[in-house]
């Protein structure tokens, strides 16, 4: 192998650098806490006293673990509705019960999933009662 | 390079990568590990009886196939008031989980025509679920041959291999959605009759049994073959409905030599 007589440039450096101006950008733009933008947080509509089936944190990064778990233990095993863990009891639950809080649609999932482009396929076959359906 | 070089380079090469994948592994959370189907569930082994000689004294009735549309949302692409040539262009499309069909002898061409109700038979060994390439198709503990629509690539290759052409394909989309407690699937997958699976899950009795009962023919029943004079029957009593225990007919499969070994039993096969 010859060595190259070409002058020598720090590439991977220079690509390493252009690479991070993204996630700096947007560290330093938005406030180092990741400030959300308020209008990709979704509208909850709670009674008083109403918990989650989960906590809020849980909710919101593994709300698509949760439905593929209740689809894969309802659909595979015959366990329908949701277990939030081993000790406690399964309840009965389908897309119905979250619509209790969650009662839009609009407001709640795509307010999030259209602000992320990150659009699932779930409502082509899933049916979710919008509050103005007949 | 020399070997050692290179024994020290793809060893060290394995070893990242398992690293990696244990750190992965260890770092990732684990939601719930899947409980999977309880002993009781497992004890069971649905299947269905179809008692000919009772759907034969109710000519006409479709009260079965429009339960289960109804329920399942199975879609139909003719109307009623199409032309024949419209209708026959627009029959391949429809879907069908339960049929009743009319049967002619070609050898004895005096012979009456027979009507013969054909739903999936949920084999023992079923040939759909040994070719999907995925398992979308897959046969459940409790016996339910069913189709997990999110797995499903649409490849069509369980349509194919179905000897009792029992399995439909969703080649449009479609609008019927009747039942908005059970989802519509879209255009791409494959399903058939799954027994109203969601149903004997949650202890209710599948549509066409239902209907039937009520229809007043009573010649459908679900249940467990496993406990054949059990709880499990449906329909549960007061309603009336056959039962394999009857010793007055004998039953009988579908191509029983082919070796799927169905478990819809019919009594009155021709």
């Amino acid at each position: 192998m010859t060595t190259s007589v070409a002058k020598r440039r720090p590439v991977i450096p220079i690509l390493v650098v252009l690479l991070l101006i993204p996630p700096v950008y947007s560290a330093v733009a938005r406030g180092a806490s990741g400030g959300r933008d308020p209008s990709t947080i979704p509208e909850i509509e709670a009674d008083e006293g109403v918990t989650c089936i989960a906590p809020l944190e849980k909710m919101r990064f593994h709300h698509m673990d949760i439905l593929k778990e209740m689809r894969i233990d309802g659909v595979r095993d015959g366990n329908r509705g949701y277990k939030a863990s081993p000790d406690q009891p399964r309840t009965d639950y389908t897309f119905e019960n979250c619509r209790e809080c969650h009662e839009s649609r609009a407001a709640f999932c795509d307010r999030c999933h259209l602000a992320v482009n990150l659009i699932p396929d779930c409502f082509g076959c899933h049916y979710y009662e919008e509050p103005g359906d007949g | 390079m020399d070997r050692r070089e290179f024994l020290t380079a793809a060893g060290g090469t394995v070893l990242a990568i398992g690293a990696w994948g244990w750190g992965v592994d260890s770092l990732t959370t684990r939601l719930s590990d899947r409980e999977g189907m309880t002993s009781e569930r497992k004890s069971r082994n649905w299947g269905m009886l179809i008692d000919l000689t009772r759907c034969k004294k109710k000519p006409g009735c479709s009260a079965c196939t429009e339960a289960c549309r109804t329920e399942n949302n199975v879609a139909l692409f003719t109307k009623p008031d199409m032309t024949p040539e419209q209708r026959a262009e627009t029959e391949q499309w429809d879907n069908h989980w339960i049929r009743k069909v009319t049967i002619k002898s070609k050898a004895y061409e005096d012979a009456p025509p027979e009507t013969v109700i054909l739903v999936c038979n949920h084999c023992e060994e079923p040939p759909c679920a040994q070719v999907c390439p995925v398992q979308a198709t897959f046969k459940r503990e409790d016996g339910i041959v069913l189709v997990d629509h999110h797995r499903c690539i649409g490849c069509r290759y369980c349509v194919m291999s179905c000897p009792y052409n029992a399995r439909l394909f969703n080649w449009k989309h479609n609008d019927h959605w009747p039942n908005k407690q059970y989802p519509n699937r879209s255009h791409g997958v494959a399903e058939s009759c799954h027994l109203c699976a969601h149903l004997l899950d949650r202890d209710q009795e599948p549509a066409c049994v239902r209907a039937c009962a009520e229809e007043g023919a009573s010649a459908l029943a679900v249940g467990d073959l496993n406990n054949r004079t059990g709880p499990d029957w449906y329909p549960k009593p007061p309603k009336e409905g056959p039962r394999l225990t009857d010793t007055e007919h004998t039953p009988k499969r579908l191509r029983e030599d082919l070796g799927t070994e169905p478990k819809v039993y019919y009594y009155g096969l021709p």
